[in-house]
Formats: structure tokens, sequence, C-alpha cells
């Protein structure tokens, strides 16, 4: 039996599977000994696991998120959340998001809209994903998931929540705050506040990991951004998680014994990644790698904020969730494009384009004359992330490979 | 200025009123016309004839709003320099073509206005915050009588409205504060086939496209707002605050998660329609999602329903009169069953 | 005896059906297919002059005339005219009563209509912008891989398994075949994926309308018996197909025909 067939006919089987210990333990050990050497991804797939688990468990509260809602405050109430968004891009990954691409045509008799959102109604109505109790969604980076959630509300049920941002700290905190305490209500959870502030000191923890993730790469690159582009997933999940300290401390760690060991890369040509980049299997980042073309920083790893303030965890939240500047205005982005291109020292930006992203598509010529305005050579790629019907290769590749030889 | 075709005479009134002067342009139905009238302005609806988009295609990509690639099309053809334009967070495509037409300095002063998604207590009160912005912004100052006085107008021009006629596009009398009449022409009033029309932004031609093959749109419900008018009550001590619950609670746009209202609305339009039209602009996500349920639900409803899909420029008719057609066809049979 | 025509000009082909009737039957004297060409009114004029003189019948003797087909607009020997979506429906419905889902995949658009008992359609969705999953597609494609596409089901039911034509838009499927070719792969194995690939356009606007029993095809694609047992494996449902798939609009014309006068 395939695994696609398993994914998307067997669901019970899986349900049954995760809920036995032993199966668990296998596949925790499993998961430890493939990976002993490449630790980082060990740690995503260990949290990938504890994630499944509890998603189809049988008494746990199931809450789907956006991207940009703060995870902090569902670790808290020891929720794992699931952000379908991340999920699509992972399904993408392992070659199985095609049925549910399909499936989402019929639903909406159209595939003109975002391709990632596409394939999370396709496996919210193949109930691959389990029925949401709660749906969250912020406003921003896109009205999106407020669209798809809101379906999906209607095709398996859950409440939904929409936290409006109006660039209003203030406003935005008191928001973040009702829910929270919505959900403690709802799960007669006592101690909320003094959860939070846990939750808020694992945040800021693996925060501190992140930015010397950052700084390191400034002097060094040992991996391609691509790994980066795959990581976002968990830089969008992890935060408030023991596996957020864990996840960003394995990969500083990781950093530096390459750089300790000299498994240093010097790149002929040094790129910068806008928006996100094509999960399913595809050769054009090794194709990159081989021209000696490497990916050293992206739009998704810039995202910084304030540290968290556990006196004030909501204020603080509405801080970091204002000031998180990828795909956001087009000012932003142009201004955290230059400001990376100098920091990591690239030679030119590659914007990406998915397919029915109009938040990010809109202004992505304006953005590359500027960024030309300002000396830095780029290009706009028109592609997908999860669908690779949208994704004309050679054209791409052809595209590239002029741009690279402009570039040198 | 460019030819615009006689095809619709609220584009010569557009344009005259461009040439003029005194007017705020706005492009969204949360934009209340009442805000903009109580400051002097004439609030204008912008909707261009459509265009092939040759010169937008320079500086944008295809694949967003046509409407609004539309409007930028026009004005980068004709040199306009629109005086003030109000913009909203109300849809994606729309969010960013703020800050693009901003950067471009499309216009001289272009406003942005943030929409709430929710309708709770708090949206509600901080929009009324927004909109006492705007007219600050407007006006200078916050002269709660004259807002007062202009929402008593605009409610003698609903009840007008929904009096007087069935014209679909007689909503466009309200959208101008009354500097917009002429709409009678051509409207059939004892039509083969009516048709409750669901939209975003659709091109006004479509309507008289409609009309020419025997489909009479007796219902709008678009980005312009719809024809369902009701009255804006309580509105003496804090007009603010209750012009705010009335936008954001009323039955406008397909961005609103609730679509109760909708629904209800047509399953007491019912017995007056023969079935619904769904323009569907290309690319247009919050119609795309939720015209998915919403088809399903207006079947139930036992009331056919015909998916139009186009870029706003109407340029495949013949494909677009075969649809209607056979729908018109689908109805007739309907009529002869229940005979 | 009373006779009725029934004429569809497509863009690619027209047909004409002649009906006769009397009180307890309706019958298919005759059918004629030729290309449209650049002059649809007159190659349908033509056609009808054929059909009749074969059945020895003038046109004085036909009660009725019916045009549908995208070339319906601009014909001058009939003002009576019906979508080929009516039409289809009407047809099928003559040909299998039980009939409840037509999908119809023509030379240059592809439909699915829903319709009732008395073949009166409920719903439909079409397919008009694009050339794939058309048989503009298979034409195209027939031409690259020089084997006639009359060939293109049998050589299906003869292969094992086949190549996934990964490509949705015509042109660019176009490159990906003759890589295919240069590659050595069979032609067996892509005739067979090429059908898949017009199968699969098809399921997802029969998703859209959903599938009653039973499904019947018409249209010009439905001859390729490829395409149909693809699209049967696809929606899990067997598939009916007329004799003559092509001329079902112009029959259901006919039959329109005959209910008007």
């Amino acid at each position: 039996m395939s695994v696609e067939k398993l994914v998307y006919e067997r669901q019970n089987l899986i349900k049954s599977f995760v809920g036995s210990f032993p199966v668990y333990l296998g596949a925790k050990i499993f998961i430890n000994a493939k990976y002993k050497e490449d630790k980082v991804t060990k740690i995503s797939y260990l949290y990938a696991l504890d994630l499944i688990k509890y998603i189809y468990g049988k008494k746990s509260k199931k809450v789907m998120i956006n991207i940009f809602t703060p995870s902090e405050i569902f670790y808290a109430l020891d929720i794992y959340p699931l952000l379908p968004e991340v999920a699509s891009g992972f399904f993408s990954a392992l070659g199985l998001l095609r049925r549910a691409l399909n499936e989402s045509e019929g639903i909406l008799g159209n595939s003109d809209v975002c391709s990632v959102h596409r394939g999370i109604l396709g496996l919210s109505k193949l109930k691959v994903f389990p029925t949401p109790d709660f749906l969250v969604s912020y406003t921003k980076p896109c009205f999106s998931p407020i669209f798809s959630f809101s379906l999906i509300k209607e095709l398996n049920g859950g409440e939904i929540f929409v936290i409006d941002s109006f660039e209003d700290e203030e406003y935005l905190a008191s928001q973040i705050e009702r829910i929270y305490y919505e959900l403690t209500k709802r799960l007669g959870v006592k101690d909320g506040i003094e959860r939070l502030k846990k939750v808020i000191i694992l945040s800021n923890e693996a925060y501190n990991y992140f930015e010397e993730v950052k700084e390191l790469r400034r002097d060094y690159v040992v991996m391609d951004g691509k790994n980066f582009l795959d990581y976002a997933g968990m830089i969008f999940s992890v935060f408030g998680s023991k596996y957020g300290v864990e996840f960003f401390k394995t990969l500083r760690d990781e950093i530096k014994s390459r750089i300790q060991k000299g498994k240093i890369i010097e790149p002929k040509v040094r790129l910068y990644w806008m928006h996100l980049g094509p999960y399913f299997k595809t050769d054009l980042f090794k194709w990159l790698n081989d021209k000696g073309a490497y990916i050293v920083f992206e739009e998704s790893t810039s995202v910084s904020w304030e540290r968290l303030d556990i006196n004030n965890p909501f204020e603080s939240l509405a801080k970091k969730l204002i000031n998180l500047k990828a795909f956001s205005s087009l000012e932003d982005r142009i201004k955290v494009a230059l400001e990376n291109v100098e920091k990591y020292k690239a030679h030119g930006v590659i914007i990406f384009n998915q397919w029915g992203c109009r938040q990010g598509s809109v202004p992505t010529y304006i953005i590359r004359q500027k960024l030309v305005r300002e000396g830095v050579p780029s290009i706009v790629i028109d592609g997908d992330l999860v669908d690779e019907l949208n994704f004309p290769k050679e054209q791409i590749k052809t595209r590239i490979e002029a741009f690279l030889e402009v570039i040198s | 200025m460019e030819e615009i075709g006689e095809y619709f005479d609220y584009y010569s009134y557009l344009k005259d009123k461009i040439n003029s002067g005194g007017y705020v342009g706005y492009m969204c139905s949360y934009v209340p016309p009442e805000i903009i009238s109580a400051s002097g302005f004439e609030p204008l609806p912008i909707i261009f004839p459509p265009l092939y988009p040759e010169r937008t295609d320079e500086v944008y990509p295809k694949y967003f709003c046509p409407y609004i690639r539309n409007v930028n099309e026009y004005i980068l053809r004709n040199g306009l320099n629109l005086e003030k334009i109000i913009l909203t967070d109300g849809c994606d495509s729309s969010k960013r073509i703020y800050e693009c037409w901003k950067e471009l300095g499309v216009s001289n002063s272009i406003y942005f206005l943030r929409i709430p998604f929710n309708s709770d207590e708090n949206s509600v009160k901080y929009f009324a915050t927004e909109l006492k912005e705007l007219f600050k912004d407007l006006n200078g100052g916050i002269e709660t009588e004259k807002l007062v006085k202009t929402i008593d107008f605009y409610n003698s021009l609903r009840d007008k409205i929904r009096r007087d006629g069935l014209n679909p596009l007689s909503i466009f009398s309200l959208l101008t504060g009354e500097a917009y009449t002429n709409f009678e022409n051509n409207y059939d009033h004892n039509p083969q086939v009516k048709v409750y029309l669901l939209s975003s932004m659709f091109p006004l031609d479509f309507i008289k496209y409609l009309h020419s093959l025997g489909v009479e749109v007796a219902y709008i419900d678009s980005c312009f707002g719809g024809n369902l008018l009701e009255r804006v009550e309580n509105y003496h001590k804090d007009p603010f605050y209750v012009i705010s619950e009335y936008y954001l609670k009323r039955t406008a746009c397909v961005r609103s998660l609730g679509q109760e209202k909708r629904i209800e609305n047509i399953k007491r339009l019912k017995e007056n329609i023969d079935g619904v039209i769904i323009y569907t602009l290309k690319f247009c996500d919050p119609l795309i999602y939720q015209s998915a349920r919403l088809r399903e639900i207006i079947k139930t409803l036992n009331l056919p329903v015909l998916t139009i899909e186009d870029d706003y420029t109407l340029g495949n008719k013949g494909q677009i009169r075969t649809r209607v057609e056979a729908f018109v066809e689908m109805i007739y049979e309907r009529r002869k069953v229940s005979l | 005896m009373k006779y009725f025509l029934g004429v569809d000009i497509g863009s690619a082909t027209t047909k004409v059906v002649l009906l006769s009737s009397n009180e307890t039957k309706d019958n298919i004297l005759g059918y004629a297919i030729r290309e449209t060409g650049s002059d649809g009114n007159k190659t349908a004029l033509d056609l009808i002059d054929d059909l009749l003189k074969t059945h020895n019948i003038s046109l004085k003797d036909i009660n009725s005339i019916v045009a549908t087909g995208y070339g319906r607009i601009k014909v001058d020997f009939t003002d009576k005219s019906k979508t080929e979506i009516s039409c289809h429906a009407k047809g099928i419905n003559f040909l299998f009563p039980d009939a409840r889902t037509v999908i119809d995949i023509g030379g240059q658009d592809s439909k699915v209509i829903k319709i009732g008992k008395n073949g009166a359609v409920l719903d439909f969705v079409m397919n008009d912008k694009c050339a794939a999953g058309t048989g503009r597609f298979l034409e195209i494609m027939s031409k690259v891989l020089q084997v006639s596409f009359d060939e293109f089901g049998e050589i299906h039911l003869k292969t094992s398994d086949y190549v996934d034509i990964t490509n949705i838009c015509t042109v660019f499927a176009e490159s990906e075949i003759i890589t295919l070719i240069s590659e050595g792969v069979p032609k067996e194995k892509i005739i067979k994926g090429i059908n898949y690939s017009v199968a699969k356009r098809a399921v997802a606007l029969v998703k859209r309308v959903g599938i009653d029993q039973e499904v019947v095809m018409s249209g010009g694609v439905a001859k390729n018996i490829g395409v149909v047992k693809a699209l049967e494996e696809l929606i899990g449902v067997s598939i009916k197909t007329p004799h003559e798939p092509q001329i079902v609009g112009a029959l259901g014309a006919a039959l329109f025909a005959k209910e008007l006068s």
C-alpha cells in the first residue's frame, strides 16, 4: 500500500497507530537512529511526530492557526497548534499533495487561489486534517487563511476567531488577550498567566538562539538558504515550545560545528531570496548550487522582534506581530531587502511570486525596479510553492541562468 | 481624455466630475458616502469602462483584481491625477495597490481606511474611530451635526429608491449622494427573466449585456453595495458609531464571513426572481472562496445558479452568451414543469 | 409523417440530423458530418442539401429546423436556435433515457451537464477557455506523434502502463511529449498518458457538478475508448457512449425542432 493511499484512504489506521504507545515509541527510535548525524532534521521530525500524535489524539483540543498567529498562547495551554499552511508545504515536500489539490478544484470550481490554501481545503475535505475545535487567524500576512478557515468551518465544523490588527498595539494586545482568556475558560485552565510566563521564557530563549544563527550567517555560509526556506515552517510553529529552544539551539550548534570543522562554502554568487520557495521535490536548488550560487539569506528568516516581556505578555506579543516585516508592505519589504543585501553581502535578489498570492505578487515588479535602482540586481520568478504543475522548471532555470550571467 | 464609449451614461458623468473636481473617489462598499457628502465633497464611485490593460502590464503582474488593474489602466492612459481617493484593506489586492499607488504618486491624496473583519462591539467602536479620523481628514474638524443631517438625506434617498423603482443601478444615486440620477433609460419593467446578481466588482456593461439577452438584473449584491436598502436608525446621539455598525453589519461585500444575512435575503426574494447569476471576477479571492458554499446553499433553495467567470473585459461575449442562453433555457423548462 | 432537421455548427465540424416523426415514434433517418471551414452557414446548407437528396426529401417537406453550436447565431435558414447545452441534454436523453450526467468533450470545449428525467438541463459547467482536455489537445498530440488519433483508443487498450504527462497546458505538453519521444519512451505509453491527461481535465469539471448515474459521454472524443476507460477509472463509475457521439447535439436540435413546431 503506497503512503499516498495510506494517508488519504486509511486515516483511521494512522490515527490508531499514533495513538498506540509502542508505535509512537518505535517511530521516535527510528527518527533518532536515522537522523543521528543530521540533528536539526531530527528535531523537526520529532516535533512533527509529537504534533501528529497530539492532533489525532482523542481528547486533545485541535486548533488551526495561520502562520503569524502567535503560537505561544497555545503552547501555554498545552496545545500543539496545527498550522495548515505549513502542513500543506510539508505534504507537498513528501509528494503527497496532489490529491488534495485535485479535490479543492471540486470544492472551489477554480484553481486561481493560492495553491497552499487549495491544498489546505483538499486536506480538510478529505479528512486528513482533523475536525478543528478552533480556527484562529491573524489578518496578516494575507486574508487567504481567513477565507479557507471559514470554508473549513462550513465543511467540518469549529469555531473561528479573526484577529484584526489595525497597526494598533493596544487593540491587538486586547484581542490576543481576549482569545487567550476565552480558551482558558473553555479548557478550565486556572493558572493561565503563570503558564503564559513560562512559555514566554521558552520563546525568548529560542529567540536568542535564532538571533545567534542569523548573526553567524553574516560571516559564514555553511548551508544553502534552501534549508532555511524549509525551516520557515519551524519559525512559524515552534516559538513558545521546548522544541523551539531545542531546534534553534541545535541549528546554532550545527552551524558553529561546521564553521569549526572548516565546512565553509564560498559561493560564487550570493543570493537574497524573497517570499518562500518551492517545497515539492525539485532539482532547482541543487542546480543553483552546482553553478556556485547559494542563498545566503531569506525574507522569511529575517523576521525579528523585541524580547517578550513576561510582565506584559499580550502587549509584547502584539508588538511582535506588528513588527513582523516579512511578506508585509511594499516599503518594509524594500527596506528589509536592502538592509539584508548589505548585511549578508548578497550579489542579487530573487523575488519569488507564488501563484495565487495577491498580497505578494501585486508589488513585485515595483520592488524589483526599486532594488535595481539602488544597484541591486533582482529578478522576479513566477512559480508555485506546492503545486509543481504551476512551476515551469525549464523556463525558470533559463531565466535564472541569464540572471546569474548578468550578476557575474 | 480617451474616448469613453456611449455604452454607459455613468462613465460620462464620471469623466465630467474628474475634470471639474470637488469629489472624493472610492472603490469599496465599506466607505460610507455619507461621510464624504457631509464633508462637502461629492462621493464618486470609481468605475471605468473596460480597457485592455497594456500599460498596467508594464508595472504589475496579471494575476490580481482585474477591476483594480482596469482603474489603474484608465489612470495611466489618460494621465489622470485623481484629486482625492479613498482605498481600503477590503481585500489583499486593494491593500497592496494602496501601497503601490502611494509609492508611484498616482493621486495627490490617497486616504487608507482600515476595515475590521469582525463586527463585534470592539470592532464597531474601532471602525467608528477610523471613520471619525476620515471625517477629520476631509473636514478639518468634527461637526457631528453635519453628519446627522447627511444621514437624514441619505435615508430619504434610500426610501426613494425602494419606493420608486426596481432598476438596480438606481443605487448609483445613493452612492453619489444623488449627484447622479440618470439611470432610467432601457430598464425593462416586465422582464422575461429576473435574476439576482451576486458579484464583487463587475463591469457595468454586464447589466446591459444581460438585458440584451433578455435577462434583467433585479437585485445587485456587489462591491458597490446592494440595493436592499435598510434605513440607518437611531443616529442622532452618536452618528459615527451608528454608521460604523450599519456598514459593518449589513449584507454587502463577499468578504464578510457571516453569509447568513445574504442567504436570508435571497430566501426572501426567492419568489421574485428566476435565478442567481454569480459574476466571478477572475482572481477575486473573497468571491471565489465564498461562492463555493453559496452556490450549494442557493441550489438547495431550488434556485438555478449560473456562474460567469470573466476578467472584467467581457471579452468572451460569445461564451458568456452561450452560458446565459442555456441558463434562460433551463429556467423556461422549469417554468413549463411547474405549470 | 413529419420531418425535422437539427443543425450543429461547431468551430471544427458541422453536423446535421434528419428526424422523422409520427404519432408513436421518432426516428433518426440519417445524419451527416463535415468540417465547418470558414463559412458555417454555407457548410450547413450544403450538408442539408446532400442529406435531403440522399433521402429523397425536399426542403419544403421539412417542418422545422433548429440550429445549435457556436455558429447558430449566424445562420440564415432558421431563426430558431438552442444552445448546445440544452441540445446535448435532449439528444442524450433520447438515446439513453436513464442518463443523468452527460460528459461532452468536443473539439474545442468540454462540458458536463446534469439532466433530469425528460432531458431538462438541471445544472451545467463548461470549460471553453483552454484547449487542454478537449479534442484539440488530442489532435495536436497526434500530429506530434505521427499517429492518427483514431488509433488512440485501440492503442490504449493494448498498452499496460503509461507515462504521466505533467503539463496541463497544451503548448507545454507538446514540448514535453517531444522530449519523451527523443528519450525513447514508447509511443504507446505516451498515447495512454495523453488519454489520461484529457480524462483528468474532465474529472475536474465532473466534480463541480457531481456524479449522478447513469453517466454518458458525448462529443467527438467519446469515440476514443481510451479516454472513456480512463475516465471510468478516475470517477469509479461505468460510462456509456452512443454509437455516433458527434451527432448528439444535432439530434437534440432536431428534437427541439419537433417540440417547437
